[in-house]
């Protein structure tokens, strides 16, 4: 059943021979598919988490949780969107246990970024570097609405929050890292 | 500055990420820690499967046992000689069932209890292939290939039960 929906859209994805082999416990197969995506599912959790040595550890999850439910994997829609979705679900399954993030959803503060240190690594890109003066939770939908392109209602049904508030805060978003960039 | 300015370039930096062009990148091989994790589950594998391969491979000569059962039963249906062969099965299965108590009360006497859930659901389903083999036979005791089939199951019944008291054993040892 697998392998005739991943043969009937194969022509349209390049990872399918690969995903197929890793499906049937082929460990180099499933390397080359990390190799291939590790750094897109790696800028994610980044952007997601803030921080270098838990994104590390939630992209190491994210390929573990993969190599469980490949197999499950039907070929509906392009296997790295499958994957960003699993990436997603991984990375905030573990930021809901976070302090912050429970702290920052229920008061919501607005003045998150003036608590933060900004000890920003140089080779960060300018967005990425102001992103993280983003409160977490508008942080998290700025990256799955404006740079992972997820649709208001699928980032709501993600972040467990309402669409109205998904818009808000991708309006607040905006408007804080407008106002960082004029002062750029 | 006016503000289409910073609208202007917050976009132009949001293409930039979403094509890829700019990202944070790990500083350290992420891969390592991966297969290792991999490597474990891989080995854990093949035990799983062999207990499957085992299952259905009890399953698979039941089927086959009562199909010849059946098949036979319709050639010769000659009652009358049955019983010395029902009376030979009775002795057979009372005889296992001594050697499995025999077996049992040895190892509980010095000491070792069974410890895994998953042999007693293994040794559960032996004991149910050994009623069902039985039970054909009693209703075709000429079957030949039955009558193998549950020698076997005697054998692997006790061979599991020594393996589950074995492993407890060497637990305890490690203990001492």
């Amino acid at each position: 059943m697998t392998a005739q929906v991943l043969t009937h859209n194969s022509f349209q994805d390049p990872d399918t021979d690969l995903v197929m082999a890793a499906a049937n416990g082929n460990i180099n197969a499933f390397q080359q598919l990390f190799e291939r995506h590790q750094r897109k599912i790696y800028a994610l959790v980044w952007r997601l988490a803030g921080d270098n040595a838990m994104a590390e550890d939630l992209t190491q999850e994210v390929f573990i949780k993969l190599w469980d439910v490949i197999d499950s994997f039907r070929g509906e829609s392009k296997f790295s969107t499958w994957l960003h979705t699993v990436a997603t679900r991984v990375a905030i399954s573990e930021l809901r246990k976070q302090r912050n993030w429970q702290q920052l959803q229920l008061t919501d503060a607005s003045d998150y970024a003036e608590q933060l240190s900004h000890d920003e690594a140089p080779d960060l890109g300018t967005l990425d570097r102001l992103m993280l003066r983003l409160p977490p939770q508008t942080r998290a939908v700025f990256v799955l609405h404006c740079i992972e392109g997820l649709r208001h209602e699928d980032v709501a049904q993600e972040l467990n929050i309402a669409v109205g508030t998904s818009k808000a805060q991708v309006h607040r978003a905006r408007t804080m890292l407008e106002e960082w960039l004029s002062h750029e | 500055m006016s503000k289409q300015v910073p609208q202007q370039s917050l976009d132009q930096l949001i293409t930039a990420a979403r094509e890829g062009d700019v990202q944070p990148t790990p500083s350290r091989d992420l891969w390592a820690g991966i297969e290792h994790h991999l490597q474990r589950r891989v080995a854990a594998k093949p035990q799983r499967r062999s207990w499957l391969a085992f299952t259905w491979a009890t399953a698979a000569c039941l089927v086959l046992a009562v199909g010849g059962v059946t098949f036979y039963g319709m050639q010769s249906p000659q009652l009358a000689q049955q019983a010395p062969q029902v009376a030979l099965l009775t002795m057979l299965n009372q005889q296992h069932e001594q050697q499995r108590q025999q077996l049992v009360t040895h190892y509980q006497t010095v000491g070792m209890q069974q410890s895994s859930d998953y042999v007693d659901a293994e040794l559960q389903q032996l004991r149910t292939s050994i009623q069902t083999v039985s039970a054909q036979l009693v209703a075709e005791p000429d079957n030949q290939a039955l009558w193998q089939l549950l020698q076997w199951l005697y054998d692997k019944e006790l061979e599991l039960l020594s393996s589950q008291f074995t492993v407890s054993n060497s637990k305890q040892l490690q203990q001492i």
